[in-house]
């Protein structure tokens, strides 16, 4: 019925707007990929253009710095920047919780639902600044991404095989020869019971990312790793619904630095032999 | 200085300089067919009065803007909201009108226009959950219930 009000007048909204402009006004939204993953749901269209679109897909990797210059682009999904900035609480001398936080939800061992919980700030953008918690659970500000097909998206790209006008734009970087095969990525977990902040569990895994590994399959192997070794350490009752929440961050030998934590995931040492084959890429751990 | 005629589409004259009418690359390309200044109205059939002085208005306070860098996008991935402050407040008008300039701009083929008018739709889009963002443009949730269905349960289980 609401439909038939707006279209019976002539005033103008979004969807009048031919849908070159609906993509127009997105690609806006490519350096915020909570903003993609909270328009993604909206409607169909557009969820095709952010999810489904190359040159959306493209823009969600953003390249790893290494002294090899560019090589390795990470999904943005992983910039849970803010994360590991850990500045302790003034009062609690705790770390701040993760601002933006990728959650499972699992029951009886299996992981049922993928939830993105943006940064707390996220829904204060344009207001004032908030220090408020973290929305829990049910609440609005917690978007179920199980769906989304950007869980099947690559955890990680070799950008020498971005399509060709992105190679344009990085002309001058140098290319990979081999496929970039393994990635070492320590991965820190927060393993909470239903109710938000008890941590019930809370132990640093290391995994190993193969080039074409999907976010969802990341996610999957983390979690059942993850229970194995909570079954073996805790008398966790895995019949119960608990959540993991994986909050990520990328290390680098010899010592941590904000600036690169504020952007990326992780810090690959990459080795290259002299004929220009990737030898390996190694990630230590910071701490 | 040569002035021109635009005739908005409910038939209102409006005399702008040549110049700030070329900030519109369809009237620019026009008037270059044309030759020289025409005497006559030139008619913009899909803008109205009010639209067309919006638009005008912008035109005269960036006629002296430098052409954008070609290679403009080539050189930052991500393109940036931030919106000067002139434009910030010009672009303080309802959502009708601002939908409206976009359009124009988008017609009239004024891309820094139709750029300041997108950032400012993204703006509204950050920060917004799903829903909010619908309410704000009024945009119908075209999802089916299966489609749903997912996030529905989960609800239902936070809810108890």
């Amino acid at each position: 019925m609401d439909q038939t009000i707006s279209t019976s007048s002539n005033a103008k909204g979004i969807n009048d707007l031919p849908a070159e402009l609906h993509f127009e006004i997105l690609s806006y939204l490519t350096d915020n990929i909570t903003s993609q993953i909270s328009a993604s749901k909206v409607c169909h269209l557009w969820e095709s253009i952010i999810l489904t679109d190359s040159y959306f897909q493209l823009l969600r990797y953003t390249p790893l710095q290494t002294h090899h210059s560019e090589l390795i682009a990470v999904n943005q999904i992983f910039n849970l920047t803010e994360a590991w900035v850990s500045r302790p609480d003034p009062i609690t001398r705790q770390p701040e919780s993760p601002a933006m936080e990728l959650r499972c939800k699992i029951v009886d061992e299996e992981v049922i639902a993928y939830h993105y919980v943006p940064d707390k700030n996220y829904y204060a953008y344009g207001k004032e600044y908030n220090f408020g918690p973290p929305p829990r659970d049910g609440e609005p500000g917690v978007l179920d991404i199980s769906r989304s097909t950007i869980l099947d998206e690559q955890c990680i790209r070799d950008i020498s095989i971005l399509p060709i006008e992105e190679q344009e734009w990085n002309e001058e970087v140098p290319r990979l020869t081999a496929p970039l095969e393994e990635l070492d990525i320590l991965t820190a977990i927060h393993f909470r019971g239903e109710y938000y902040p008890d941590v019930i569990f809370a132990e640093p895994v290391n995994f190993l990312v193969k080039g074409g590994l999907t976010i969802r399959q990341l996610l999957e192997n983390i979690v059942s790793t993850l229970i194995a070794s909570m079954k073996s350490k805790s008398d966790l009752d895995t019949k119960k619904e608990h959540y993991v929440y994986l909050a990520m961050r990328y290390i680098r030998e010899g010592g941590c630095n904000e600036c690169w934590f504020r952007t990326y995931l992780c810090h690959p040492d990459v080795r290259i032999s002299e004929d220009g084959k990737l030898l390996n890429v190694v990630i230590r751990d910071a701490m | 200085m040569s002035q021109i005629i635009l005739l908005s589409s409910d038939n209102v004259e409006m005399k702008v300089d040549k110049e700030v009418a070329e900030r519109s690359i369809l009237i620019k390309n026009m008037l270059e067919d044309v030759g020289e200044t025409p005497d006559q109205a030139i008619p913009i059939p899909n803008v109205n009065e009010g639209v067309l002085r919006k638009v005008i208005e912008w035109c005269e306070h960036h006629r002296n803007d430098p052409p954008p860098p070609a290679d403009e996008d080539s050189d930052s991935r991500k393109k940036s909201t931030d919106i000067e402050e002139w434009d910030q407040k010009f672009m303080q008008v309802d959502q009708e009108m601002l939908f409206e300039i976009i359009l124009a701009a988008n017609y009239l083929d004024i891309k820094p226009l139709l750029d300041v008018g997108c950032k400012t739709v993204a703006n509204m889009i950050k920060g917004k959950s799903p829903e909010e963002i619908r309410k704000t443009f009024n945009i119908q949730n075209d999802f089916t219930p299966e489609e749903e269905d997912q996030i529905r349960r989960e609800n239902e289980w936070a809810e108890e």
